[in-house]
């Protein structure tokens, strides 16, 4: 199954970008002082001076720079850790509290009528990003009385458990179907009790649809965080500091989001600062997506394995050459005679 | 189980029921602490003040000025309505038109398109609002035209540039989704007798096929709509027009959050609603399974 999930081209192309910029993101942190980072100022061979941070997006700075002269493509791979793995986190945690929740009350409780699926979508109607941003507001917005890790921890467990709810219907729905499949039933005929039915039978099904709720999360904690960030909700906490005219924000992390609403004031200005960082969200989500898509064509078992593949062909092959090699020669159209039967 | 009024009453009251209950969420958490009394006192306030809408105010976070909600809180929520539900109905037929006519190009050609819709839909809407913000401002700098109004100014509305935008990401899905249903329409037998009895297929697509895809299209008009709403946030956010989400932002309280979310939710279930009745009465088939 896993193997087959890898020789996926969908998948594979989208895996290898996000866990290679993962890895990259890690990777800079050790090699950073021997990057040009940055470069407030511009001179040319005769030390004339060419200009002065921000510099737009050109050869030498793909993504432009900021006002202090930082490459945004060095910012974006130094905060994709912080990002992509927050949202990993989340996405975890996620998926392990509704499938607690989801597991028993699939198995455990008696079918519910629908009054709490109706009660739940009432979550549709309320933007996520909304709701995280009423109720995390008072605490990130530089609170004293919370340090960085603190306001991480909090708002680690509020976007987790606002999908609680909706999520852990949706895996209770697939167990519950998992368990109307005869072999349950039989299963449950032969005696098993509902431990062993869980662990044994539906648990290899489940897992399939575990890991594509898993990216699916993912990819809606990578928005949600990116909402924030455009509402200067930053991970760790936000700090403000009053300039002459404005609140200006800053964050303690230098994640995408961070960095994005930092910026996002300058995008009349210069707006290659926040929209790097958008760009950074909108690749990632891409390919992420590509992953999906890959997971659900391979789980469906639309996906024609390689292995099966080249069975498949090799068959085929031999079924052609073995046509040919019934070649019409000439004894084919020698008269055959009744008397004689040694042809 | 098919639809009807009663069954569709009972899922709109306990939607109701649960707006109710998120409406009061934010005053469950006191700081980083959980405080359930709070919270039931504030739900049982909330419903009181219901009782009563006409005397229900917010206030103004920097002035302090307390205003009645009603009727002020109507302004916003007809303008977001009005882009909402434009958006809607323009990416209905954009999409709709589009997949009638690409039915009709070759294998390669629709998967190059459905790779494309498919990269298009996985941006995330502050990247889509951005760059078509940015690309108005480029064509105007080179061009010297103002092609269209792309941020709200107090009284000054935007419409057409909402709208467009907003319209972008319920295309794509749009799309997707009835490229799907009418190739499994398609494959029906009642397709393979249309042709056999001489039908082109431009009749076949255009009259039968369309009638009844119609169907599953609405079946995910629901999951559209809703996705629709985390993007008329960002949307509004950015285009600085203040439509009701704005206004939950900015005169946050949780009359104002329930109030505002039921305004959003009526709407929307009314029409919802009446196209499944519509559509389970006219064709006899159902819709969905609950």
């Amino acid at each position: 199954m896993i193997r087959a999930l890898f020789q996926d081209k969908r998948f594979l192309v989208g895996f290898i970008f996000v866990f290679g910029l993962f890895v990259a993101s890690i990777v800079y942190e050790f090699v950073k002082e021997y990057l040009n980072v940055r470069q407030g100022l511009l001179y040319d061979d005769h030390m004339n001076l060419l200009g002065a941070a921000p510099f737009p997006p050109s050869w030498m700075f793909p993504l432009g720079t900021d006002s202090r002269g930082y490459d945004m493509l060095y910012k974006g791979i130094e905060g994709a850790k912080y990002t992509i793995g927050f949202a990993l986190i989340v996405a975890f945690l996620r998926l392990l509290l509704s499938s607690g929740v989801g597991v028993f009350r699939a198995m455990f409780t008696k079918p519910l009528p629908s009054k709490p699926s109706n009660v739940l979508d009432s979550f549709q109607y309320l933007p996520m990003a909304l709701l995280c941003y009423f109720i995390l507001k008072p605490v990130v917005y530089i609170n004293p009385r919370f340090g960085v890790l603190e306001t991480l921890v909090f708002e680690t467990v509020i976007i987790t458990l606002v999908a609680v709810p909706t999520v852990s219907v949706l895996i209770a729905n697939e167990i519950e179907v998992i368990l109307q499949r005869e072999f349950i039933v039989s299963a449950r005929t032969l005696g098993s009790g509902k431990f062993h039915i869980l662990l044994k039978h539906v648990r290899p099904h489940v897992w399939p649809r575990l890991m594509i709720i898993f990216v699916q999360q993912v990819i809606q904690v990578l928005l949600i965080l990116l909402h924030l960030g455009l509402f200067t909700l930053f991970l760790g906490g936000t700090l403000r500091e009053r300039t002459l005219t404005d609140w200006v924000y800053y964050s303690s992390t230098n994640d995408w989001a961070s960095v994005f609403g930092f910026h996002y004031s300058e995008v009349n200005l210069f707006p290659w600062i926040p929209l790097s960082m958008v760009l950074f969200f909108g690749v990632t989500l891409v390919f992420l997506n590509f992953m999906l898509e890959g997971m659900k064509d391979v789980f469906s078992g639309r996906q024609e394995v390689p292995a099966v593949r080249k069975k498949r062909r090799r068959r085929d092959k031999e079924r052609a050459v073995g046509d040919a090699s019934v070649a019409l020669g000439d004894e084919a159209f020698t008269a055959v005679n009744r008397n004689d039967f040694s042809v | 189980m098919g639809a009807s009024i009663l069954h569709l009453s009972y899922k709109f009251i306990w939607t109701v029921v649960g707006i109710f209950l998120i409406g009061s969420l934010p005053s469950l958490f006191h700081l980083a602490s959980v405080d359930f009394t709070a919270y039931f006192q504030q739900l049982g306030s909330v419903v009181a003040d219901l009782l009563h809408p006409t005397d229900i105010i917010y206030f103004n976070p920097d002035s302090g000025l307390a205003r009645d909600l009603f009727p002020e809180i109507f302004e916003p929520v007809l303008y977001s309505l009005k882009i909402y539900f434009g958006a809607f109905f323009l990416a209905l037929i954009v999409a709709l038109a589009t997949t009638c006519l690409v039915v009709f190009l070759r294998k390669r050609q629709i998967r190059w398109i459905e790779f494309l819709a498919n990269i298009v839909e996985s941006l995330p809407d502050v990247f889509i609002v951005f760059s078509f913000q940015l690309f108005i401002v480029w064509f105007y700098q080179q061009t010297g035209t103002l092609i269209m109004n792309i941020a709200g100014l107090g009284q000054d509305y935007a419409y057409l540039g909402p709208i467009l935008c907003l319209s972008i990401l319920p295309t794509m899905l749009f799309f997707r989704v009835m490229l799907l249903i009418f190739n499994e329409e398609l494959e029906q037998p009642y397709v393979e007798l249309a042709k056999s009895k001489g039908l082109t297929k431009k009749a076949i697509v255009f009259v039968h096929v369309l009638r009844n895809s119609l169907i599953g299209i609405f079946h995910h008009s629901q999951s559209i709509l809703w996705l629709m709403l985390s993007n008329l946030l960002v949307l509004e956010y950015i285009f600085n027009i203040y439509g009701i989400t704005r206004f939950i932002m900015t005169f946050f309280s949780p009359d104002v959050l329930t109030v505002g979310m039921l305004l959003i939710f009526v709407p929307i279930y009314l029409i919802l609603a009446l196209g499944r009745l519509l559509i389970e009465r006219l064709t006899d088939r159902q819709v969905e399974a609950s």
